[in-house]
């Protein structure tokens, strides 16, 4: 079943879905964006945007963003250094519960220096701390807020006709049809190139494929295999492929259910191995995709700095893979499984159903799986049901789309040791070793960054022997639009960071767009 | 009769209070919450616990239903997590989008229903009263999804006349005028609400057919035939209007099978209605909206009968005496 | 050799048709049985009904031999949503799995949950609606409006829910549970006979002669209310059949790879622009048979029914 996406929430701190966050990204503005880069260390790379500049405290435990003078709110007040504090105060209410609010536990307090100047102050120094401050508060009006209790903001008048200082002005939103914004012509860093963005909120691909080509829509998101076909057809259609952070990948559960002792199949690190051995990737994954579909080395992709392309994998073999479970002890039964004594070589797949791509891949899994004797049952699941059975390991193997960190040390909060603990929700099937982990610590506690390139990729090649999962293929981005849409560059993290900059139609006269959005592609 | 009312709407009030109970025990022994859903992204656990405690999810199952039954009690519909307003906001902005679409699909079907019958009844016996008939039976017996999909097939990909989805064209919708904004709207009625008729149609031709056929039997209509009168004339004036009381009644237990097949059909029409968002309601486990959808959907449900039930008695004066 | 195997099951299907005829207009003692089943004859379209049933059925259980492919196998990756030829009847779906076989195989699928589940609530429907009729009073009134309550809310929204709810579910639960929700018609039907036959002579009668009231049930409440169960149960499969098919359709019935009507449309819905022969056999066979399920339901109301009249 695939479901819409209309926005939950256009209050930044209370908005969690993805289309909230797209409207939110050309309403309100952050102090600073991530450039094109997707460097998160320090303040390199980083881009102005309602900060024109920003100073260091020589011990670095401060930073003080200067407020571009001509920055103001769409009705007309100007954007003070009191509207920071109030937004750091609102990211971390506890009544407020903003899923941003994490994120700033390093920080101390935020003052206004002076009328455009606001100060962030920090428990302590760390690589991350100007990413924390400057990108991830998106800046509320006090003026229009500040009356408003904390526990009240989420049914606020607001929400529903938000107020910001960016590019785009809000003018309606019809719940589960349309969101609707215009160019705010008095914008502070300059007019946007658009006149009008209209998300057309589309319940499945279908709908969103058929409003491209009847000229509804002229922009979406997301194309499957067979509508990069159908868009070659139209002379006016064009397909654009983007970087992605998502990657896809077949958990193992190397732990029994609910985690009592090793799991009699999948705690074998050789089984595991075998059976990645069985899947022919690059098959499975040109049947669901295009030929663009890069495959998967491990838990990251490709628009990762330390991605490596001549990283080993596990190669496709399945004769290996039989000769490999054969040496286990696994052997072929008259049933075409295999067994072990009385256990037989067989496991589930948590597989969610809201994803018609994971669905049909899983079905070619289990055929590569049975060529090789084993048997693999398939859990159609929707994605609470998937989390909740995951946070109580209650799993075999579950068929996982993670949309990765900028930063390569969040691999540590995934996959390590540390983060293997009972009720949790990363590294739920248990991998575990110290190796790994070892080397991770070390690439994190680096000097320099080529020294800290080289241990990741040590780290990677341990996990990836490991087989802790089936790495298949990286978020497969590709978007359809007018041939008259002039995409600014899609950021692998957002593709709408610069939503901005986009352009329609040739020469100045730019003429309104509307995005198609489409759920469940993925 | 204003007994009769009132024993039916305390009634109906009985059979409210049974689903909302039903709901709520349905949701809270299936496993997940709403802070489950949160798709491939993970959020920090403090949050996620922080939303439990104010929405009570943490609190035992009992003081859950207490909470919520004194809520209701009180008009108070609850908040939706998922789409972050009060549950009522969004009836309001939902169940008309459904109502519209079943009262048109209702009165289309009807008229259809009834012509079809009342032909099928003066015709009876011949090949256009058989073909008739197993042509809405065919309708009738089609799975209502599939029809959709089919009529997607047909007339929006082999033949692109009608849109698939949505409620208005939106990037053209600014630039029209009233009227033009009304035709786009209606086209986008066209396939769900043609669903919704096909689907329907051939239960109610059945009972019209039926019901012309009694009343044809009775002695009047045979004296007015003795008496030369003309057979459109004896449909027109005997028949018909004797037997349109009986299918009056039938438009409030129809209510059940259309809000039943506009739940598929919203969904593959991607449809804005009670339907889609009950079954987004369901995938993301918001349990306020989810229970007071189909809460609504049941009311209406209860509404209608109630409604046939009356005009059952007001047409039958050995009733309406009591 | 598969004509022959279709052969063989076209004239199993002509005996068995042929048998039926025979006992229908057979000399000898009248039956009730043979006067229903003579009634019955003399519609052709519930003739037409049964002996398309007759040929779902046969066609589903002999599924295996009549198949040309072996219904889960993915041919090659050449295939996948190849349209329908001589080899290939149906075309195949976007694995490259042979439709048609598929769709054999999913008719047996979607037929036996159809039965099972139709049993199931026939039976709940019967025994909830004699007992709230027979003891009667406030028992009866509590009873009925839970059935109030459960007939509310569209069948599919609740079957939405539970599916989805608890998710992924096993083929013997999605049978309980589509059985489970399906028998609230039934019981409000058999509790207005059994309260129309309460009131006879020979209840009143078989009462003063000091029958217990099991017996009662049992010996003359039971096979009185059988004809109009029938009708519904006959009416049942077709509703539950295409319940099934919804649900599989929404990718929360039937799990990959075992076919069944249902997911194999849901399986050609993405594809519907570009491979409609994906999502549009099964569904004819989805039609066929709900069609012949209701025009035989409508064939053996007239036929069992004393009190109708012929229309």
């Amino acid at each position: 079943m695939t479901l819409p996406a209309d926005a939950d929430n256009l209050l930044p701190p209370l908005s969690t879905n993805e289309t909230s966050g797209q409207v939110d990204a050309v309403l309100f503005e952050k102090l600073a964006e991530v450039g094109d880069s997707l460097n998160v260390v320090g303040d390199a790379g980083f881009r102005p945007s309602l900060a024109d500049s920003w100073t260091w405290a020589p011990d670095s435990l401060s930073i003080a963003f200067h407020l571009d003078p001509k920055a103001h709110w769409q009705d007309g007040v100007p954007v003070r250094a009191a509207d920071v504090v109030y937004s750091y105060r609102v990211n971390t209410s506890k009544d407020v519960g903003s899923s941003v609010g994490p994120l700033l536990a390093g920080i101390d307090s935020v003052t206004a220096a002076d009328s455009v100047t606001a100060v962030f102050w920090f428990h302590a120094r760390s690589l991350e701390q100007f990413l924390n401050a400057g990108t991830q508060i998106r800046v509320l009006p006090a003026h229009l807020l500040g009356n408003v209790p904390d526990s009240a903001l989420k049914t606020a008048a607001f929400d529903r006709n938000p107020v910001g200082s960016g590019p785009y002005r809000f003018v309606r939103w019809v719940s589960g049809s349309t969101i609707e914004v215009v160019a705010d012509s008095t914008y502070h860093r300059g007019r946007p190139k658009i006149d009008r963005i209209i998300w057309s909120i589309a319940a499945n691909p279908d709908a969103a494929m058929l409003r491209l080509f009847s000229g509804e829509a002229n922009f979406t998101e997301v194309l499957r295999k067979q509508d990069v076909a159908e868009i070659g057809k139209h002379p006016n259609l064009k397909a654009v492929h983007y970087p992605s952070m998502t990657v896809f990948y077949v958990r193992f559960n190397e732990r029994s259910r609910g985690w009592h002792g090793p799991h009699p199949v999948l705690g074998d690190r050789d089984v595991r191995r075998a059976l990645t051995m069985a899947i022919d990737r690059k098959r499975a994954v040109s049947t669901v995709f295009d030929s663009s579909a890069k495959l998967a080395l491990g838990p990251f992709t490709s628009a990762l700095s330390t991605y490596d392309p001549a990283l080993p994998r596990i190669p496709y073999a399945p004769d290996s893979a039989s000769a490999i479970l054969e040496r286990r002890g696994w052997v072929m039964g008259k049933d075409g499984i295999r067994h072990k004594g009385d256990v037989p070589l067989r496991f589930s797949l948590l597989v969610p159903g809201t994803s018609t791509q994971r669905q049909q891949m899983s079905v070619l899994l289990q055929d590569m799986l049975k060529q090789v004797g084993a048997r693999l049952d398939l859990e159609h699941v929707d994605f609470p049901t998937m989390n909740d059975r995951m946070e109580k390991h209650d799993f075999d193997a579950a068929f996982e789309g993670m949309t990765i960190d900028a930063t390569p040390s969040g691999i540590r909060q995934e996959w390590s040791t540390s983060a293997a603990r009972a009720g949790g929700t990363s590294n739920t099937g248990y991998y575990s070793n110290p190796a790994f982990d070892a080397l991770i610590d070390s690439a994190v506690a680096a000097s320099n960054a080529k020294e800290a390139i080289s241990q990741y990729r040590r780290a990677y090649t341990t996990l990836i022997a490991d087989a802790p999962a089936i790495w298949l293929y990286e978020g497969n981005a590709v978007a359809g639009m007018g041939t008259n849409v002039h995409p600014a560059h899609m950021r692998a993290d957002m593709w709408w960071a610069h939503l901005a900059d986009w352009s329609i139609g040739d020469g100045p006269a730019a003429k309104g767009a509307s995005v198609a959005l489409a759920a469940g592609a993925h | 009769m204003r007994r009769l009312l009132a024993g039916r709407l305390l009634q109906g009030l009985a059979v409210l209070w049974v689903v909302a109970t039903l709901t709520f025990v349905l949701l809270h022994i299936a496993p997940g919450d709403p802070y489950s859903y949160q798709g491939d992204r993970r959020v920090a656990p403090e949050v996620v616990a922080h939303w439990r405690h104010v929405y009570c999810l943490d609190r035992p199952l009992a003081a859950q239903y207490a909470c919520y039954l004194g809520s209701l009690a009180r008009g108070d519909l609850g908040f939706s997590i998922s789409q972050s307003r009060p549950v009522r906001e969004i009836l309001v902005d939902y169940v008309p989008r459904t109502l519209e679409l079943m009262s048109l699909g209702l009165i289309l079907s009807f008229a259809v229903g009834i012509a079809l019958g009342v032909l099928e009844a003066r015709h009876r016996g011949t090949f256009a009263d058989w073909g008739s008939r197993g042509i809405a039976l065919f309708f009738y017996s089609m799975p209502d999804f599939w029809l959709a999909l089919m009529l997607a097939l047909v007339f929006a990909y082999w033949l692109p006349i009608f849109p698939i989805s949505g409620i208005e064209n939106v990037i053209a919708a600014p630039t029209y005028s009233g009227w033009q904004r009304l035709a786009d709207h209606l086209r986008h009625l066209v396939l769900p609400v043609t669903a919704l008729v096909l689907m329907t149609c051939a239960a109610i031709a059945r009972f019209q057919r039926a019901a012309m056929l009694d009343v044809i039997r009775l002695e009047f209509v045979v004296a007015a035939r003795a008496k030369g009168v003309s057979e459109s004339a004896i449909t027109r004036h005997h028949v018909l209007r004797n037997a349109l009381l009986p299918i009056i009644t039938l438009a409030g237990l129809m209510l059940p099978m259309l809000l039943g097949g506009a739940v598929l059909v919203e969904l593959v029409f991607s449809w804005p209605g009670m339907g889609f968002i009950t079954a987004m309601a369901v995938g993301s486990r918001d349990y306020a909206l989810v229970t007071s959808s189909v809460l609504v959907t049941s009311a209406l449900v209860v509404a209608g009968t109630i409604a046939a039930d009356l005009l059952y008695a007001l047409a039958d004066p050995r009733v309406r005496a009591k | 050799m598969l004509a022959i195997r279709w052969l063989c099951a076209a004239a199993l299907i002509a005996a068995l048709c042929a048998a039926l005829r025979r006992f229908a207009h057979g000399s000898g003692r009248t039956s009730r049985a043979r006067v229903v089943l003579a009634r019955y004859a003399s519609h052709p379209s519930a003739v037409i009904a049964l002996v398309a049933l007759i040929v779902l059925y046969v066609v589903s259980a002999f599924s295996p031999w009549l198949a040309t492919h072996d219904p889960i196998e993915i041919l090659a990756q050449a295939l996948a949503n190849h349209p329908p030829s001589r080899e290939l009847l149906f075309g195949t779906d976007f694995a490259g799995r042979d439709v048609f076989s598929r769709v054999l195989y999913g008719t047996r699928i979607s037929l036996s949950v159809a039965l099972l589940a139709t049993s199931i609530s026939v039976v709940l429907g019967t025994a909830y609606g004699a007992t709230a009729g027979f003891i009667g009073g406030t028992l009866d009134t509590v009873m009925m409006r839970l059935v109030d309550a459960f007939l509310s809310i569209p069948r599919i929204v609740l079957l939405i829910a539970i599916g989805t709810l608890w998710a992924p579910l096993s083929i013997t639960s999605l049978i309980l549970i589509l059985g489970l929700t399906a028998w609230f018609g039934t019981s409000r039907l058999v509790r207005a006979e059994v309260l129309s036959l309460k009131e006879r002579e020979m209840v009143a009668a078989a009462r003063a002669l000091g029958a217990r009231d099991l017996a009662i049930v049992r010996r003359h409440l039971l096979p009185n209310v059988l004809s109009p169960v029938i009708v519904a149960a006959t009416l049942g499969v077709a509703g539950v059949i295409v319940n099934e098919a919804a649900l599989s359709f929404l990718g929360i019935g039937i799990p990959d790879p075992t076919p069944s009507l249902g997911n194999i449309i849901h399986d050609g819905t993405p594809y519907l622009a570009t491979a409609w022969w994906v999502a549009l056999f099964p569904g004819i066979v989805l039609v066929i048979t709900a069609l012949a399920c209701n025009l035989a339901g409508d064939g053996l109301r007239d036929a069992m029914d004393p009190r109708q009249v012929d229309r």
